[in-house]
């Protein structure tokens, strides 16, 4: 299972280095930035599915920061959890519209941020599954089944209802009917009836 | 009274702590003292300089800090400074930094304390 790819952001040194020290125990793969210019170009080259920003950085802040990722629109949605000393309803927000998924105070609650990594974790596992699903298919040239989650695979049926709220209702194509139902109705009209092929 | 250091945030770094590692606790200390003299520095300078935006942007970066270290009596002393930065009026400023001045040193020597501790 490859390493959820995560950019922390903050300009403090002391909250870097407790940040990542907290997330080794969630063994992501950390990419660290002290400013919010530096955390763009993080975030353009390693593109990570989770961010963590402080609002007020020196030039680029958390804030702005996030209205530039939502505004990318890129296919992947990564989560952002803005982090902050500010506290008030005003600044969460101005957090939330500005597009952040959620918004944490300083000092944290080590707590309450693991369960809100957690949140944040099956966020992203469920749009990793929606993107599956609108992505390209493996599908066997022989038989037709399809490559499933750890390494099955499954026949259309089976795929189909497992990942979907889809249900399937089974008929004939006007193809297979002409090549493979018509000629057995004809046999067995014309009286030779026999087992059809 | 607001105890000096919360001890829990310091204990559940110590949890982070990888075997063969630099020590964690000592290393984040000293990374957040060294930040803290610098910017009390520059904070002296900026009352010195009536400069509220600058008291308000240095005093916000070491609560910041301090809340995240649960070094709480000197982040009430510097969201003092901080408030008054923000209102842009400075004059009650000396005397709130005569208190940052002196909480700052039983702080340090609080957090030394910790980072000497030998984890579990």
């Amino acid at each position: 299972m490859p390493r959820l790819p995560v950019l922390i952001a903050d300009d403090d040194a002391t909250a870097r280095n407790f940040l990542k020290a907290f997330l080794k125990k969630f063994d992501y793969d950390c990419t660290l930035a002290s400013d919010g210019a530096q955390a763009w170009e993080a975030y353009r080259s390693t593109q990570p599915m989770l961010i963590l920003a402080d609002w007020l950085m020196p030039g680029l802040s958390g804030l702005e920061l996030c209205r530039m990722i939502r505004a990318e629109r890129r296919p992947r949605y990564p989560y952002f959890i803005l982090i902050t000393a500010l506290s008030g309803k005003g600044s969460f927000l101005e957090g939330m519209n500005a597009g952040a998924d959620d918004f944490v105070t300083k000092p944290y609650d080590l707590d309450e941020m693991a369960a809100r990594l957690r949140v944040a974790e099956r966020i992203i596992s469920l749009q990793t599954e929606v993107r599956q699903l609108e992505g390209l298919l493996p599908v066997c040239t022989h038989c037709r089944r399809i490559r499933d989650a750890g390494d099955g695979w499954s026949s259309i049926e089976q795929f189909v209802t497992r990942h979907t709220d889809l249900l399937l209702s089974h008929s004939i194509c006007p193809d297979c009917y002409g090549e493979k139902v018509a000629p057995g109705l004809d046999r067995l009209k014309s009286g030779t009836g026999g087992q059809a092929s | 009274m607001t105890a000096i250091l919360d001890q829990t945030t310091l204990a559940m770094l110590r949890e982070a702590q990888e075997p063969g590692a630099p020590d964690i606790v000592e290393e984040t200390v000293a990374i957040f003292l060294a930040d803290a003299e610098r910017r009390i520095g520059l904070l002296r300078d900026a009352v010195a300089a009536d400069d509220a935006a600058e008291v308000r942007r240095l005093a916000h970066a070491i609560r910041g800090a301090c809340l995240v270290l649960g070094v709480s009596r000197l982040a009430e002393a510097c969201g003092v400074l901080e408030q008054l930065g923000a209102a842009g009026s400075l004059a009650e400023a000396p005397p709130a930094l005569e208190r940052l001045g002196q909480e700052y040193p039983s702080a340090r020597d609080a957090l030394r304390a910790m980072a000497r501790r030998p984890g579990p």
